[in-house]
């Protein structure tokens, strides 16, 4: 018991754990200034579509925020099963925009994260880098080759039904006229945020 | 930028062509899967009256994806869009739910987040465009109801689609979070719509419930779940058919209802129409120009007694 207590009282005296610091990281977000006015009525969680499927639920996940538990928010699965509905959000008592902060989660949770959700937030970007929109045929390619390729043959079916339904072209994207101004969106956003 | 001010510049003014009365942003499945609902929009629009302009050279609006994967381009990328509209002195028509939230985010930053604003007006800067605050977006639900109203809409009925049992889905990010449509959580705007054309809306408490988006991709499985629901309760309530207003909600009920089937030993086979697939046939357009032959689940044995 009183070891225990000891290494509580270590953990706390430690520099890095400092529960303000996660939430000012977060506070860098747009929108999601309102985290700490939540009193964990748990509207949230009773709203999502989801919620039953997250081992954290969107209250829970606020209450790991606020006491500062970074890693284990990051390494939450529940980020990743937003499906931004914005339920919760219209519903909030505080006025917290819960959509807001899952973005911002999987935002910092992407830079390292090894997951599927990851992989195709991060292919979708790529297409419209690439080209200025979106591509389906293109993104699912892509998305395939990043994470199993194998998949592509369970994708088959339907992708050839989409083929038939001209829902869905092989043909190769042309860029948009000023692909190059997407180009430079993108490197100038790198930058700003390279400097944060 | 300058191409498309040369090409305003040569537009004649005031000689027999009239300006158009939204600039139109469809978003890349209105240019890809779901092209029915861009036809059916663009032309039953006209019948009514209001004239939309597709915006020249657009650019995806990142959608739900770039809001996880990049805070400051998920609102660079649609402020470019927004940027052009404000060039071209309209105001902005959508019709996809995911493009309309994306686009009214950054709306809502220019209103509230003053430092985090100035950010993405310098990534703008960049590229030599510019946003001077807000620009007015509007839904093409809205616009229809609203701007064109029921009464024009009863008038210009050429087929009353009189004993179609409709259930009528509009997906979560078109009342949400913004709070422009009649109710959040059970708007009545679509409801509305579909009764001026004739037809029977059936009771659909899962009006605005998620179909899990692009959740697909990721989480098969919980989001099959999801439209299962979505299907059972349409089918319990006697509907025909499900109408809708989003891409997303479209391509999940419909493309993946085979596998819903199997995978839940259910036997659905609810066609899912854009709204404005029934309206333009209601208004008299031809029933293969609203495309309802592109749809998974075929529509036509409930549309043969109108045609």
């Amino acid at each position: 018991m009183e070891q225990a207590e000891a290494k509580t009282l270590e953990v706390i005296r430690q520099d890095a754990f400092d529960p303000a610091k996660f939430l000012e990281e977060l506070d860098a977000f747009p929108g999601v200034d309102k985290i700490k006015n939540c009193m964990q009525c748990g509207v949230c969680t009773a709203s999502c579509p989801l919620s039953h499927e997250m081992k954290e639920t969107p209250r829970k996940i606020i209450e790991m925020i606020r006491a500062g538990m970074r890693d284990e928010v990051l390494a939450s699965d529940t980020m990743w099963y937003c499906a931004s509905c914005y339920a919760c959000t219209v519903r909030c008592p505080q006025g917290i925009s819960m959509a807001e902060v899952m973005y911002a989660l999987r935002t910092i949770a992407l830079r390292t994260a090894r997951n599927l959700s990851a992989a195709f937030y991060k292919t979708f970007s790529d297409t419209v880098r690439r080209y200025g929109r979106m591509h389906e045929s293109d993104l699912m390619i892509r998305f395939a080759l990043r994470t199993n390729p194998l998949s592509l043959l369970k994708m088959g079916p339907l992708g050839l039904r989409m083929l038939a339904k001209g829902k869905m072209s092989l043909s190769v994207p042309t860029p948009i006229r000023g692909a190059k101004e997407i180009g430079k969106l993108y490197e100038k956003v790198a930058e700003l945020e390279g400097g944060a | 930028m300058s191409e498309t001010k040369t090409k305003d510049a040569a537009r004649p003014k005031g000689a027999g062509e009239a300006k158009p009365d939204f600039v139109f942003f469809p978003g890349c499945s209105l240019h890809s899967t779901a092209r029915e609902y861009h036809d059916s929009t663009v032309q039953s629009m006209a019948v009514l009256g209001i004239t939309l302009e597709e915006l020249d050279d657009w650019n995806c609006c990142g959608a739900t994806a770039l809001s996880s994967a990049d805070s400051l381009l998920s609102y660079a990328l649609p402020a470019r869009n927004l940027a052009m509209t404000q060039e071209r002195g309209l105001p902005m028509a959508v019709a996809c739910n995911s493009c309309f939230v994306t686009l009214n985010r950054v709306n809502a930053l220019m209103e509230t987040d003053a430092p985090y604003r100035s950010k993405v007006e310098e990534t703008l800067k960049a590229i030599g465009r510019r946003l001077d605050g807000p620009v007015e977006i509007r839904h093409t639900l809205h616009i229809i109801y609203h701007d064109v109203g029921l009464d024009r809409i009863r008038e210009k009925v050429k087929r009353r689609l009189e004993g179609l049992k409709v259930a009528p889905y509009y997906g979560c990010q078109i009342a949400r979070p913004r709070h422009e449509f009649s109710d959040p959580e059970f708007p009545t705007e679509m409801d509305d719509i579909l009764e001026a054309i004739g037809a029977e809306v059936v009771r659909y408490d899962r009006k605005t419930k998620c179909c899990g988006g692009a959740l697909m991709t990721t989480k098969e499985d919980v989001v099959l779940e999801l439209n299962e629901q979505l299907l059972r309760e349409a089918q319990v309530r006697g509907a025909d058919l499900i109408a809708v207003c989003c891409p997303m909600c479209q391509m999940n009920l419909d493309a993946y209802q085979g596998k819903i089937n199997s995978r839940f030993g259910t036997d659905y086979k609810l066609p899912v129409v854009y709204f404005t697939q029934l309206l333009g046939f209601a208004l008299g357009l031809d029933e293969k120009a609203m495309g309802f032959g592109r749809g998974f689940v075929p529509a036509g044995k409930h549309l043969k007694k109108y045609a």
